[in-house]
Formats: C-alpha cells, sequence, structure tokens
C-alpha cells in the first residue's frame, strides 16, 4: 500500500517537474548562489589609526609652535620639518621620513637655542613635545602597519604614549631642578668635565 | 656576556662616574677652582659632540627600521595565477638581465607551440603544414608578430609612428614585454576564443586584490621557534631602532650650546640623552603568562558557514605588558567578513582583553594560534610569540544535495553510463506497449484506453546505477586563481565535487573518490553510510587534496612517482570519471587521454584559472583554451567553469553544447 502510495506521488510529480523544467533550473541556480559565498570580506587598512595620528601632530606642531618663530633662522627649518612630519603621518606612512621631518624641526630649535632667545623650561618643553610627537608617529605608522587602522588599538597607543610623555617629565623635571640649583654660579670647570661625561655616555648611548 | 658589552658596561660606569665628578665640582665651587681649566677644552669637546652627532645621523640613514611583518589573515591566501611563471621568467630577464637566452627560448617555444596549434585548428591542417604557414608569415597582419617567428610582415602596420611613440611612453613596460604582447594579441586575434570584449584592457589599470601574501603565512601546528612555555613559543626579538637617532640631536644641542653658551640647549640635550636611557631600560616582555582562550559559536560548522570567533586573552602575570598586539592566525583559506582579528591593547596584571570577529568556515580541521608581538614600555624592543590554543574547528562537508540538480538534466547528463535502453520503471518516457496482465495499474495509459477502449502500457526509461570516480587533480599547478584571494581550483573543484557528489549520491549510483599526486588517495566506487562518513573524512582533511598547496604543507614527496599509477591500477572497468582540473598542465590533459582511452567516460569539470592581467597570464590562458579545444575534439567532455559563475550555470551550459 505504501508502495503504491509512492509510485502515485511520482507520477503526478512527472508532468510537473517538465513543465516548470525552466523554473526549476532558474530556481536551483539562485539556491547555490545563495550557497557560493556572497559574503564581503573586510578591509584591512594599512594606515595609521587616527588617534595616534592626532596625537602625533598635535605634538610636534606644538612644539614647533613654541621654539621656531622666534629667530628668522629656525623658521624654514620648523615649517619645512613640521611639513614633512605631517606628510609622512598621512600620506607616506614612513617612519624614516618621519625622523628627517622630526630632525628638521629640532634643527630648528638648535637654532633658536644659540640665539639664546628661550628661557630652558619653554626649549625643553617644546623639545619635550617635538620628541612625544615623533615616538607616538612612529608607534602610531607600526600600528598601521601591523594592525590596521580597522582594529582597536587606542588604548595601546595611549599608554605607549602617556609613558613615553611621563618620561620626558621626569626627566625635564630632575634636569630642570639641578639646572635651578645649580645656578647661575656655576664654575666652568665642573660643567666642562660634565658635558664631557654626558658626551662620552651619550656615544655609548647611541644605539 | 661577550667582550663588547662588558666594554660598553665599563664605559657607561666610566661615563657615569665623570658625570658625578661634574655633579660634584658644580656642588663645591672650591675644589673647582683647583681644576686647571682652560675653555678650549670646553670647546673642543663641543666641537667633537657636533662631529658626532654628524657621524650619528650618517649612521641612521637609510638604517632599517624594523618591526615584525604582519600577515593579512583576514584575506586568503594569494595563490598564483597560471602564466606568473612567464611573466618571472620576463622580469628576471629584463630587470636583472638573468637568463637572456635561456629564458627567451622558452618563451618563444612556447608561443611557437600555441600557435602552430591555433593555426593548425584553425585551417584543418597537420602540424607540419601549419609551421610552414607560420614560418611565411601570412597567418598574420600583424608585422611584429610575424617577424617574432621570423616570418615576413603581411599587410601594413596599421599602428602610425606617433602612435608607437605614445604607447612607449605611456607605459613603463620593456620593448620585449610588448613585443610579446603584441604577438599574444595577434594569436588572440587570429584563434577567435575571445569574442568578448576581453581584447581590449586599459594597461593603465592597476589591480587591487585582497589576498595574504603567501611568504607570511604562519603555518598552525608547525613547531618553529624556541617553545618557552607548554603554549608559548617565542620566534624572535630585537630591537626596532624606535629612539635611534635621538642621540645625534643630544649631542648636536650640547655641542652648540656649549659653543653658545646656552643653558637651554645643555638642558634640551641632557632631556634627549635621559630618553635614550629610557629606551634602554626595558627588558623584551614576557610573554609566557598570557593565556588564551578561543571560543567559536560552532566548533562543526559546515564549508561556508559563518562561525563567530571570539578570542580571550589574559595577562596572568605578574608585570605589566605595555604593548601588546594580537593577531589571530586565521587559517589561510578562510576569510574574516565581520569584526576583526586583531587587537591592540596593553594589560595590566590580571587583566583580560577579548576581541571577537566572524569568519567564513572551509573544509579541514583546523587549529591556528595566536600571534603576539609584544613591545617594552620605550617601544624600542619587540618580540613575537605565537600562543596556541586547544580550540579546534573541525569543518565536515555535509554532503546534501544544496543545488537541486534537475533529474532531466541527470539523465542526459550521464549519459550512455546510466541510461539503459530498457522500458520499466524509471522516470523518463521510454515508449507505450500493450498492456499485459500484471502490468501496475499505474503505468496504464488511461489517455488511450479513453480513446480506443484498449488498455496499453507506458513504458519508463530504466535507470541503472552507474560507476563513478571522482578524481582529483591535487598536484601544485591546481592550487591557482584567477584572481589572488579567491579560492584555487582545487578548492572550487571539491565545492563542486560536493556538490556532485551528494546530487549523484541521492541518485543511487556508487561514487569514489580520488586524487593524483605525490599522497596516494583512493576510496573506491560505493554507497551507503559508512562510505558517505569515508568520502566526508576524504574531502575534509585527506593530504592529497588539502586546501593548503604541497609547497607550503609537505616537505618531501615522492614526486618522481607517476602520480596516476595508484589510481590506474584500482580504477574498476566501466567507470565514469569527472576529473576536477583546472587543465594548467599538459600532465593533466594526458591523464584525460589515457583515461578515455582505456574506456571510461571522462567529463572534465574545469575551474578557469585563467586571466589576462599580464602577457605570461595571457599565454597560459591561449594554451588552456587549445587543450580543451583538443580535448574536446577527442570527444571528452569538458565543463569550462567560469570562476565567477556559479556551477549550475556553468553546467547548463554545458548541457546545452552537448545536447547539441
Amino acid at each position: 500500500m505504501a508502495a503504491t502510495a509512492q509510485e502515485s506521488e511520482t507520477e503526478e510529480e512527472l508532468p510537473d517537474s517538465a513543465l516548470s523544467a525552466e523554473e526549476e533550473q532558474l530556481e536551483s541556480a539562485t539556491i547555490s548562489s545563495v550557497e557560493e559565498e556572497d559574503f564581503e570580506v573586510v578591509e584591512v587598512i594599512h594606515a595609521p589609526p587616527r588617534i595616534g595620528q592626532i596625537i602625533a601632530i598635535v605634538a610636534a606642531f606644538l612644539g614647533m609652535a613654541i621654539t621656531a618663530p622666534f629667530t628668522v633662522l629656525a623658521i624654514p627649518f620648523g615649517l619645512a620639518g613640521i611639513a614633512i612630519f605631517i606628510a609622512a603621518m598621512t600620506a607616506m606612512q614612513s617612519r624614516g621620513w618621519l625622523t628627517v621631518g622630526t630632525g628638521l624641526i629640532l634643527l630648528g630649535a638648535i637654532l633658536t637655542g644659540s640665539f639664546g632667545v628661550l628661557t630652558p623650561e619653554i626649549m625643553l618643553m617644546g623639545v619635550g613635545l617635538v620628541l612625544i610627537g615623533w615616538d607616538a608617529g612612529q608607534h602610531a605608522i607600526t600600528l598601521g602597519n601591523q594592525l590596521g587602522r580597522q582594529t582597536r588599538s587606542h588604548r595601546n597607543q595611549l599608554v605607549h604614549t602617556a609613558f613615553t610623555a611621563l618620561a620626558v617629565g621626569i626627566i625635564g623635571g630632575i634636569l630642570f631642578g639641578i639646572y635651578q640649583f645649580a645656578g647661575d654660579g656655576r664654575p666652568a670647570p665642573a660643567v666642562a668635565i660634565m658635558i664631557v661625561g654626558i658626551i662620552f655616555t651619550a656615544w655609548l648611548l647611541r644605539k | 656576556m661577550n667582550v663588547g658589552s662588558a666594554i660598553r658596561n665599563a664605559g657607561f660606569i666610566i661615563g657615569l662616574g665623570v658625570i658625578t665628578i661634574g655633579l660634584f665640582l658644580l656642588y663645591n665651587p672650591t675644589s673647582a677652582a683647583a681644576v686647571p681649566f682652560n675653555l678650549i677644552v670646553g670647546d673642543l669637546a663641543a666641537a667633537m659632540a657636533i662631529i658626532l652627532a654628524v657621524w650619528v645621523v650618517r649612521a641612521r640613514w637609510g638604517s632599517q627600521l624594523q618591526e615584525t611583518p604582519v600577515p593579512d589573515v583576514e584575506y586568503r591566501m594569494a595563490s598564483p595565477s597560471p602564466g606568473d611563471e612567464i611573466d618571472s621568467m620576463i622580469y628576471r630577464l629584463t630587470e636583472y638581465g638573468e637568463g637572456t637566452i635561456e629564458f627567451r627560448e622558452r618563451i618563444y617555444e612556447r608561443l611557437h607551440e600555441i600557435t602552430t596549434a591555433v593555426i593548425a585548428h584553425q585551417r584543418g591542417i597537420s602540424n607540419e603544414q601549419a609551421e610552414q604557414v607560420l614560418a611565411s608569415g601570412e597567418w598574420t597582419d600583424n608585422a611584429v608578430a610575424a617577424n617574432y617567428f621570423g616570418g615576413a610582415a603581411h599587410g601594413a602596420d596599421d599602428e602610425s609612428v606617433l602612435d608607437q611613440f605614445i604607447d612607449k611612453w605611456r607605459s613603463r613596460k620593456s620593448p620585449y614585454e610588448r613585443e610579446l604582447e603584441t604577438v599574444v594579441g595577434a594569436i588572440e586575434e587570429i584563434g577567435d576564443f575571445f569574442e568578448d570584449s576581453e581584447l581590449e584592457r586599459d594597461d593603465e589599470e592597476e589591480d587591487e586584490f585582497r589576498s595574504m601574501s603567501m611568504s607570511d603565512i604562519r603555518v598552525g601546528g608547525d613547531d618553529s621557534g624556541e617553545r618557552v612555555a607548554d603554549h608559548v613559543r617565542y620566534l624572535g626579538e630585537f630591537s626596532t631602532f624606535q629612539w635611534t637617532g635621538i642621540i645625534a640631536f643630544a649631542l648636536a644641542a650640547i655641542g652648540v650650546g656649549t659653543i653658545a653658551s646656552q643653558p637651554a640647549l645643555l638642558l634640551a640635550g641632557g632631556l634627549a640623552i635621559g630618553l635614550a636611557g629610557y629606551s634602554q631600560l626595558g627588558p623584551y616582555p614576557g610573554l609566557t603568562d598570557l593565556e588564551v582562550s578561543r571560543s567559536l559559536s560552532e566548533e562543526m560548522p559546515e564549508p561556508g558557514d559563518e562561525v563567530d570567533v571570539t578570542v580571550t586573552v589574559e595577562n596572568t602575570g605578574s608585570s605589566l605588558l605595555p604593548d601588546l598586539k594580537l593577531i589571530d592566525q586565521v587559517p589561510p583559506t578562510m576569510t574574516v567578513v565581520d569584526g576583526s582579528p586583531r587587537m591592540g591593547t596593553a594589560l595590566r596584571a590580571g587583566n583580560s582583553v577579548t576581541f571577537g570577529y566572524t569568519v567564513v568556515a572551509e573544509r579541514g580541521e583546523h587549529d591556528w594560534p595566536l600571534q603576539v608581538v609584544a613591545r617594552d614600555v620605550s617601544g624600542a624592543r619587540e618580540r613575537e610569540a605565537l600562543i596556541d590554543t586547544d580550540t579546534t574547528m573541525n569543518c565536515v562537508p555535509r554532503l546534501k544535495t544544496i543545488t537541486e540538480m534537475p533529474v532531466r538534466m541527470q539523465t542526459s547528463m550521464f549519459a550512455g553510463g546510466v541510461e539503459t535502453r530498457v522500458g520499466g520503471d524509471g522516470l523518463e518516457f521510454f515508449s507505450v506497449r500493450d498492456y499485459m496482465p500484471g502490468d501496475p495499474k499505474r503505468r496504464i495509459d488511461w489517455k488511450t484506453y479513453a480513446r480506443t477502449g484498449e488498455f496499453s502500457t507506458i513504458d519508463f526509461r530504466e535507470e541503472n546505477a552507474a560507476r563513478v570516480v571522482l578524481l582529483f587533480d591535487g598536484r601544485q599547478s591546481s592550487y591557482v586563481t584567477h584572481e589572488p584571494g579567491q579560492k584555487h581550483a582545487l578548492d572550487k573543484g571539491i565545492d563542486a565535487a560536493i556538490d556532485v557528489f551528494a546530487s549523484l549520491n541521492d541518485q543511487g549510483h556508487l561514487i569514489g573518490v580520488a586524487a593524483f599526486n605525490g599522497i596516494p588517495c583512493w576510496l573506491g566506487p560505493s554507497t551507503g553510510q559508512l562510505h558517505l562518513e569515508r568520502v566526508r573524512n576524504v574531502f575534509t582533511e585527506h593530504p592529497a587534496i588539502s586546501p593548503m598547496p604541497p609547497e607550503l604543507t609537505d616537505k618531501d614527496e615522492g614526486r618522481y612517482i607517476d602520480p596516476m599509477i595508484h589510481i590506474r591500477r584500482q580504477l574498476p572497468e566501466n567507470t565514469q570519471i569527472f576529473l576536477f582540473s583546472p587543465l594548467t598542465d599538459q600532465y593533466t590533459y594526458e591523464v584525460a587521454r589515457r583515461l578515455d582511452g582505456a574506456g571510461h567516460l571522462v567529463t572534465i569539470i574545469s575551474p578557469d584559472p585563467s586571466n589576462d592581467r599580464s602577457v605570461g597570464n595571457r599565454i597560459a590562458r591561449l594554451e588552456r583554451q587549445i587543450r580543451v579545444k583538443y580535448l574536446r575534439d577527442h570527444g571528452i567532455r569538458v565543463v569550462d567553469w567560469d570562476p565567477d559563475e556559479n556551477m549550475t550555470l556553468a553546467l547548463e551550459y554545458a548541457q546545452r553544447r552537448w545536447g547539441a
């Protein structure tokens, strides 16, 4: 009995499937195209995260703004430096060019400093900001290369920059303290010996 | 500790000693006055500092900044396209001047073979005659192409001098490459294979594909690196040179500051030195205390399913990890369709972070590590590690019909082996005959009875189960794709095969699965639940048809063995073969011919991996088209499957051709 029922079913289906052969093919095409991957793969954007870009550019710009404009000779260095810095952070995404930009800004700062226009605290602040910007920029570019902009990474960037800023603050504070303490009556030989020692140590630290 | 660092450390002690003396003298001016001193000493030291600064800048200039390369795990691996090897030959030839004679000759021979075949096919002449035509140069109107094969030009060169000049100016290609392009264009023209607009294409167009570079792939389960804990492997550690160059500024500032007697500059230099010291402080971050757990929304998905992956990383150690980049190494065959499998963060002791993403599952048993790139607090030192997890995704094809293959289509598709010339039970109308007692009631043709009053019986075509073997070309040459980042031809073939298998199995045929590769893979035609399970296993994890190309997975395999030997030994007579291959080399062609010669009915389902992005790709495409034509000439069915279309459509086209 069951067999008969099944057979009659087949018979009923026969004309049906013959009629709608076209339709069926269409349908099966749609079924399989749904099954085929229509998923859009996410896009990986290898660019520095925005927050890193902003921190780096703002810090470097502020650093430049409080050091360069006080000497005519330093202005072109400051401007060219910040221009290269911004280009390296946005279009080029190059740590090498970022360093070139930073170098020019710092060169401007040295020129300004050599004329004695800046007080030590402003100088420390300006150079500190430029160095924070340089470090944040390099970090952001690396984040862009390794993680990409689409990835959450602001905590990483913020923690890193906070530590750098802290280090700049502490070191700058100590130096400023020594400077205040030594005051004006500093004996030249003592300063010279210290400088020789510092240069020697710096040379060892270069890598 | 080596000698270098011992000297360095001694130097630091001396340097700090000198600074301390200086500080003491600053504090105690009376003893300072006792020191014999001349300002010249200070200025000399300053001048020295400036020179050293220039020296440091010079050393830094052009030095490589380092960071760990991270693969684009979101994308599928970039399988090569057929013909890429020709392009690399052209590149090496034109850029490096390598193999000037050898490469030119090889390319020439391939083109020569193609052109001869095209001419012979086009004019219906023998290969020898075709070679004569080729040598005479009358096969094409293009002077460059005719010259290439040593023939005299026929017809005028329709490109004006100005056009040529503009062409030359616009394209950055070498003259040789442009010559090849012209030749290939001429062959395509006479071959008339590609009527569609593909011939016209913009050379300036830069294609960008979302794919993961093969060289970056870190194969899961690979035991590379140094195992430092149960689940943690250190891959490498190095200095990033993040702060390199700061000393140049320090030296310059101190030098200029000393000469100009500017304390502000001395302080700025001191700040830079302090930061340089800060960058030397941190040790390499220890990653042994990172605990990684990964959970999947579905541990046994089917190919094509979306699976949500959640990764939690916890710092169970006692120290802060200030700079962590976590990259989940999604298997190269899978793609990420939502979220990001990466995370950048900092973890205090005891803290954890969670991130999630969605992948499309692909066949196989997958477990994958988490790549960790960590830096110390100043960012000067970087360490890369892989952390293994226990989570495994087992993606097994279900082998159920998804693409419903219409039965009519099926019966004619397997013509010969399946349809019998016997009427009886079945689906397709076969004949009407006189009623014989005992015929089933439902097969009586009632319309005839109504007309004539006589009983007659409808017979349907009886169908027998066929023996079918799905045969895969699992050699390296199958791991090619038309677009980097798309599935390679083998995976496409297997996707299709899973469908075909299900469809055939539902019809009760006996189906086997085999692959030719260095690794034997054979599962004879059979049916039943157990067989189904075996087939699932083969599709999921048989190394001969692994989703990863052999060059990445196995170290040593007997490539010198003819991969077909074990298959020919076991193939039962009268078995139909469904051969899945992109037909990128002559070997598969020979296999098909031999199987056909041995009396098997061969249908080739060939996902087309060819494209026209470069002259090499175009040459490979021509070769493949000729292979397809020859196979068809020999009565072997070829489904030339455009990978952008779905399989059903490709079958439909093929059917129309076969029906005609």
